[in-house]
Order: C-alpha cells, then sequence, then structure tokens
C-alpha cells in the first residue's frame, strides 16, 4: 500500500542523508514537491505518480546535493565542529561519570565490607557505568530524532542554555569524581590511601581500553551507513 | 531543440535574475517561468535552482521571506535587491555583446556564402 507521507518521508531522509542541506533548505524543496504533485494530480495523475514525476523533476539527490555543498560550504563546517565540540563532552560526561561511580565504589568497599574484590569491583563498575551512560545518551538522542524535535525551531536562547547546562553538568561531575580522592587524602591513614589509589588503579584499566573499542565500533557503524541505498 | 547544458548552466543566473526583476517570486513559480519563456526548451532539474537562489542571497543580490502562502504551505518568497539590479544590468551587456558578436559573423558568412 503506498503511503504519500511515507514516500514523502523517505525522500527528505534521503536529502538529509547527504549532510549538505540544513533543514530549512529541505522543507523549501518539499514545498516544491508538493505543489508540482498538486499541480500533476489536477492534470489526471494518480498521488503516486505525481510524486514520482515530481520527485523525478527535482532531479538526482547527489547532484543537487553536491550544489549544496558549494553553497553551504560554512554551515556544513560549522555543522560538523558543533558536532565534534558535542562529542568531546560527552565523552567527558561520560568518562567524569565512571570515575565517579568507580572511585566511589572503591571507598564504599574499603568501609562497607562489600563481597567483591577490588579487582572484580574495579573493572565492573567503570565498564557498567560507561556502557549505560553511552546507551543513555544513545536512548536520549534517538528520542529526539524521533519526537518532532527540530533543531531549525530551537530558539538560539534554549541552544545557548542547553549548551550551558551539559558544561555545566561535565564540570560538576568532574569536581564530584575528584571528590573520593580528596576525602580519602585527608581523612585515610597511610595503609587506607595504599588501598584506594590500588583499587582506582583497577579501574583505569577499562576506562583507557573501554574508549578505543567503542570508538573504533562507532567507525565502523558509520562507516557502513555513509553510502546510504535508499528509494528515491 | 534543447539547450546544451554548459549554456543553460551559464545563463541560469542571469535568467533567475531578470526574472526577479519582474517582481517577487519563489522557487515553484520562477520553475514554471522558465519553461514558459523557453517553451521548455531549457531543461533544468527542479533541485538545482535553490542552490543557485541561495548564493545569490549570501551574494546580496536577492532577499528572502517565509511566510504561508494562500495554500497554507509555507513558501519562500525572493525579491531582488539594488545590487540584483545592477547585476541584470551588466549581465545584460555581456550578453547582448556576445549575441552581437556572433550575429556578425553570421551574416558575415551569410553574404560570402
Amino acid at each position: 500500500m503506498f503511503s504519500i507521507e511515507d514516500a514523502i518521508r523517505r525522500w527528505k531522509r534521503n536529502l538529509s542523508q547527504r549532510q549538505t542541506m540544513t533543514p530549512p533548505d529541505i522543507g523549501e524543496m518539499e514545498t516544491h514537491l508538493r505543489e508540482e504533485m498538486d499541480n500533476l494530480q489536477a492534470a489526471g495523475l494518480t498521488q503516486e505518480e505525481s510524486f514520482m514525476v515530481a520527485a523525478r523533476r527535482i532531479g538526482d539527490a547527489d547532484e543537487v546535493a553536491a550544489e549544496f555543498a558549494k553553497v553551504n560550504a560554512g554551515a556544513i563546517w560549522r555543522g560538523r565542529v558543533l558536532w565534534m565540540a558535542a562529542g568531546i563532552l560527552v565523552w567527558h560526561i561520560i568518562s567524569a561519570a565512571a570515575r565517579l561511580t568507580t572511585w566511589s565504589s572503591v571507598v564504599a568497599l574499603q568501609y562497607g565490607h562489600l563481597p567483591v574484590s577490588s579487582f572484580w569491583l574495579g573493572v565492573s563498575v567503570p565498564v557498567a557505568t560507561t556502557l549505560l551512560s553511552v546507551l543513555l545518551a544513545w536512548g536520549l538522542y534517538r528520542l529526539a530524532v524521533r519526537s518532532s524535535w527540530q533543531p531549525d525551531r530551537v530558539t538560539a536562547r534554549a541552544k545557548v542554555l542547553l549548551a550551558l547546562g551539559v558544561g555545566a553538568l561535565a564540570i560538576v561531575l568532574d569536581v564530584m569524581a575528584g571528590l573520593p580522592t580528596f576525602v580519602m587524602s585527608r581523612i585515610g591513614t597511610g595503609q587506607d590511601l595504599g588501598q584506594f589509589v590500588q583499587g582506582t588503579a583497577y579501574g583505569k584499566m577499562p576506562i583507557a581500553l573501554l574508549w578505543p573499542f567503542l570508538l573504533a565500533g562507532l567507525l565502523i557503524f558509520l562507516a557502513h551507513r555513509r553510502r546510504p541505498q535508499a528509494a528515491g | 531543440m534543447a539547450i546544451s547544458k554548459d549554456l543553460v548552466a551559464a545563463s541560469a543566473t542571469p535568467l533567475i535574475l531578470s526574472i526577479l526583476s519582474e517582481g517577487e517570486s519563489y522557487g515553484y513559480a520562477i520553475i514554471k517561468r522558465v519553461a514558459e519563456l523557453s517553451g521548455g526548451r531549457m531543461k533544468w532539474s527542479d533541485g538545482m535552482l535553490y542552490p543557485i537562489l541561495h548564493r545569490l542571497e549570501s551574494q546580496g543580490l536577492i532577499e528572502s521571506e517565509v511566510r504561508p502562502a494562500e495554500n497554507g504551505r509555507q513558501r519562500k518568497y525572493y525579491r531582488i535587491k539594488p545590487g540584483g539590479r545592477k547585476a541584470v544590468q551588466q549581465h545584460k551587456d555581456e550578453w547582448q555583446s556576445v549575441l552581437s558578436t556572433l550575429s556578425k559573423v553570421w551574416e558575415t558568412q551569410v553574404c560570402l556564402a
């Protein structure tokens, strides 16, 4: 069963995947497509036929995208830098969160007699925190994409507030992650401190190992999605 | 007879600016106007119009405004600016001198034939 709205959504996604057109650019072309379809239907074509003819007249997505790339060069680079900065910030937040949970659990183990060894605690807590945070970040991103959230409709004020909020979260988490070390160095005996350093050393290993693998996995995933075979 | 791709590309900018100097317009209407003026001989893929419009806008030759059309859709209307009118005049001079050069050489050849 042909659904015109699905077809238009696929057509728009095909254009946006070229990453050279802004959402307003695509919106303008969508209006064009719909007006052409109206005219073709008035001339006797079915909805499906009118979509195929109108999409064909707008032209090959690659060619159009290449022309837009020349005009939007500045905006495309701004977008790339934005995503890079967002990625670094997210990485900072997640690694601070992993340090916070690991360092705190090492302290808890020392004073609370948990039924695990400091080695297994040091390995499992940072891995679990990192994976859960990555899943959470991915989930939030998917939620934003699925809902009608559109970056171009968000006001500049809201964007600045969002950036400041995320930045503040990164700083707060970083400071909190340093607290267990600070507390141990103030109140712990020499032996306590030695145990703590050993426990945190176990925790540093998986954090250092996990990131290269996560990022390599992400690169492979993106490389496969680079050239989508989307139906026009 | 369709006009060659190179010539279509070269004439796109003066054509769009000249159409806009007739009055405010939007993408779909500009495409229709080109087809009407050329009798369908200038074949564009419609999507190519928009990068050109956006470039002219960033060059300050035209300006745009998004507002709802009579059919309720959000349309982006383009209007020519004084710089654009000057550019039209310049294009006109260039094309007319090309045309007169070609005409002269062709006339000579007709006389010789």
